[in-house]
């Protein structure tokens, strides 16, 4: 019997895992998603199969602290709305290592769009940590803030798009997005580029959700922890300590289908599990 | 101008009737058209359809004048209504009718602003000065054959055009003006390519259409000249001896014998339209239907000017209650009806009208010249730059101007105060060439201190307990204090030391505590990460 891969027609195992993307390859999932955004954290990044924040597709931060949800997107942000003048992030004019074509879609111009922010994003701050202030802007629409997000990601003049509900606000309207409004959110957000967060209170934790990211966020002395409550495809229940940002992560990639997900990583974020 | 032809139905769109046989030659500038440099419209329904054509549904309507029916729509028509009749008749025959007097100076506006929309066709627009009985336009086309395809293609747009703005036209294409406006007139349509074609044409017409002069008229009657074409074949200086000198220079007009100086229609430098509504109407639908048509008729005038505006004025006038006025504006210059339409049926769902809308008024005084732009070669590289600008539009018309808003650093040092809301509307469009506003200091922000992600709008008391400050534990306070202490010339003083405290939960906080007065501690906002 002639060794497999002897026979120059038959294809290696290699070679089809590095040529199709659609074969299943178990636990790394990385076939078939879509481009990602550097969260800023290479830890969290190694965990997600998009290796950060999906552009495509609902991200939703599950927290009790409104002002948490900001913290762990800005680096993000930074490079999805970075500002021009400041030196130190200029890491998004340059290609990222492996598909920097993609650069020139996803730091377009266009409005980072912040709905119902439970409080004054400060625009001081976020200028020294490197936004463009120019291009955020802020809507206060109490009980639309469904609405709103739809349209930002319909019309495709945002480069991101970050939501906040609110479980104890008075007006029942706002109270938790309905399953039905998230997946129609879901739905535009999946046929977009345009990264779209939703911060919304832990208790809307068991409520089905059609967004294929879910994290639970806390804030942790000298950092955050993150929970991975929902992962399509991947391994959810992982704990991770987020401590402050080591700079941004500029790369915006494609996973190729031989960059499978670091198995390693998995049991380094298992050694913070408390 | 016989009455009966006011009568045409409003939705059978004029059609050609003097049929150009398919030409002989393929050629697009075949013979039968050589010589179309006229175009005249005739609006043989403008009494009523200034009225008619600003109500989404067909309801029994008539104008009258001095008493009398003088046109009526088709479903009064039904109900036996006929010009003619007197208005009391006529109301005897049906209580469904609305009668409306005739408005003379709504039908010379309306008529003013179709010729606005033609400069979208001929740079020489003109409005038929004469007979005041007959609204019409005449348009120098030769020039603008070849830009639109042809004599008919451009009949087409133009009658496109006109149907879209509710009104209906008879358009006839002649090569003297006198002759295209006649045979518009007469109620026909079509391509009248040559002189020797225009003599056919004219021949079985009245020659009512020419002479007004009743006298002279029964003259004309009684030498047995009954039609157009026998008062044209004879002789002119009898003519002339007969009937002045005037009239021989109307037929030479029409047949191309005498020069015919058309004057130029100026178009006003500002929009305003008025539509009356014969009916009220409260429905949203009802209203965008009727704004649609002046909103269509800005946009044609826009485009022959070559202009866009960012701003327009309503004003929807109510029976016996003050105006609702309201204005719509977009972050770019704007000239496409639809956007503007899309914008107004967004800002009219959350309008509450008080009454029902009896006319509607559309002004817009800025007009800007139009930007021009190279288009882009490959569609895809760069995102559309008006899609930004395109959202704020839609929120803002939706949420109100003060819901969205952007964000920019002021040259303060008081938290409150070192930033502010951009809420103008050209000022918040982004734009590509680095728009950070640092106030007026380009060289960054005034401190380099570490500032929280989150502010307060208003700073919270905190609990002191054992004389620390206290939120659901007790903070713990960083090693470094931030001293500010200024305002002391506009009356918002502040005399504050300001920590970064870590709560209970890990939480970073931005808390200070009062310099004077009772030294109470206060919670300011939230810090991001700490810079490692």
């Amino acid at each position: 019997m002639p060794a497999i891969g002897s026979n120059p027609q038959t294809p290696r195992l290699e070679q089809l895992l590095a040529e199709r993307a659609d074969l299943w390859r178990g636990r790394s999932s990385a076939a078939g998603v879509g481009e990602g955004v550097g969260t800023g954290f290479p830890e969290l990044d190694q965990l997600l199969p998009w290796h950060g924040w999906p552009v495509s597709g609902l991200t939703e931060l599950l927290t009790d602290q409104p002002a948490i949800g900001l913290t762990l997107l800005l680096p993000a942000l930074r490079c999805l709305c970075p500002g021009v003048e400041d030196g130190d992030n200029d890491h998004c004019d340059q290609p990222a290592q492996s598909d920097g074509q993609d650069l020139s879609i996803i730091c377009s111009d266009g409005w980072l769009l912040l709905v119902n922010p439970p409080y004054i994003p400060y625009a001081p701050a976020l200028a020294a940590k490197g936004l463009d202030l120019g291009r955020v802007l802020v809507v206060d629409a109490p009980g639309q803030g469904a609405w709103v997000l739809e349209q930002a990601l319909r019309s495709g003049g945002c480069t991101a798009v970050v939501g906040w509900s609110t479980a104890d606000e008075p007006d029942k309207q706002e109270r938790g997005w309905a399953t039905a409004i998230l997946r129609r959110l879901q739905l535009v957000a999946s046929e977009r580029s345009t990264p779209a967060f939703l911060l919304r209170p832990m208790a809307a934790a068991f409520q089905s959700s059609p967004a294929p990211l879910r994290l639970d966020v806390e804030a942790a002395p000298n950092g955050l922890d993150v929970v991975l409550r929902k992962l399509r495809g991947g391994r959810v229940g992982l704990r991770l300590r987020l401590s402050g940002s080591v700079g941004p992560s500029p790369i915006v990639s494609k996973p190729k289908a031989k960059r499978a997900v670091d198995p390693n990583a998995f049991r380094r974020a298992e050694v913070g599990l408390r | 101008m016989s009455q009966a032809r006011l009568l045409r139905e409003s939705t059978d769109p004029p059609r050609p009737r003097i049929a150009t046989p398919p030409s002989k030659t393929a050629s697009p500038q075949s013979d039968d058209q050589a010589d179309c440099n006229w175009m005249a419209l005739h609006l043989p329904a403008l009494p009523l359809q200034v009225f008619e054509r600003g109500l989404q549904t067909s309801l029994p309507l008539a104008v009258s004048e001095r008493e009398r029916i003088l046109a009526c729509n088709d479903a009064a028509q039904r109900l036996g209504v006929r010009p003619g009749l007197r208005d009391g008749a006529a109301r005897a025959l049906t209580e469904t009718l609305r009668i409306v007097r005739r408005c003379r100076q709504a039908e010379r506006s309306a008529l003013e602003r179709l010729a606005a929309y033609a400069l979208n066709f001929s740079n020489l627009v003109s409005l038929d000065q004469g007979d005041e009985q007959a609204a019409a336009l005449v348009l120098e086309v030769g020039r603008s054959l070849r830009l639109f395809g042809g004599a008919h293609a451009l009949q087409h747009q133009v009658l496109d055009a006109a149907e879209g703005l509710g009104w209906q036209v008879c358009c006839v294409l002649a090569p003297t003006p006198a002759a295209a406006l006649l045979l518009a007139r007469a109620g026909m349509g079509g391509l009248v390519g040559t002189h020797a074609a225009v003599r056919q044409a004219l021949d079985g017409l009245s020659p009512a259409l020419l002479v007004s002069d009743p006298q002279a008229l029964d003259d004309l009657t009684s030498m047995g000249v009954r039609t157009l074409g026998a008062l044209l074949r004879l002789p002119r200086a009898g003519l002339a001896e007969r009937f002045g000198l005037s009239l021989v220079q109307r037929i030479q007009r029409l047949l191309g014998e005498r020069a015919d100086p058309q004057r130029p229609f100026v178009p006003p430098t500002r929009f305003r339209a008025e539509l009356e509504l014969p009916a009220e109407v409260q429905s949203t639908d009802g209203l965008v239907f009727a704004c649609r048509r002046l909103l269509d008729e800005l946009g044609g005038f826009l485009t022959a000017r070559q202009s866009a505006v960012q701003r327009i004025e309503w004003c929807l006038s109510h029976a016996d209650s003050d105006a609702t006025r309201f204005h719509l504006g977009t972050a770019r210059l704007e000239t496409d009806p639809e956007r503007w339409l899309e914008l107004l049926r967004a800002r009219l769902e959350r309008l509450s009208l008080p009454r029902p809308v009896r006319a509607i008024a559309l002004r817009s005084d800025e007009l800007s010249p139009l930007p021009l732009g190279n288009a882009e070669l490959f569609e895809d590289i760069a995102p559309d730059p008006a899609l930004p600008a395109a959202l704020l539009d839609r929120l803002r018309a939706r949420l109100g101007d003060r819901a969205v808003r952007g964000l920019a650093l002021a040259m303060d040092h008081r938290p409150e105060r070192a930033w502010c809301w951009r809420s103008s509307i050209v000022e918040a469009a982004p734009s590509n060439a680095g728009s950070r506003y640092i106030g007026p200091d380009k060289n960054g922000p005034l401190t380099h201190a570490e500032r929280p992600i989150w502010l307060l709008p208003e700073p919270l008391l905190l609990e002191q307990r054992d004389r620390r400050p206290w939120l659901d534990g007790p903070l713990s306070l960083g090693s470094r204090c931030e001293r500010i202490e200024t305002g002391w010339w506009d009356g918002f003083e502040i005399a504050r030391d300001y920590y970064i405290a870590t709560a209970h939960s890990g939480e970073r906080l931005w808390i200070y505590r009062e310099m004077r007065g009772s030294r109470r501690w206060f919670l300011h906002g939230f810090m991001g990460l700490p810079e490692s």
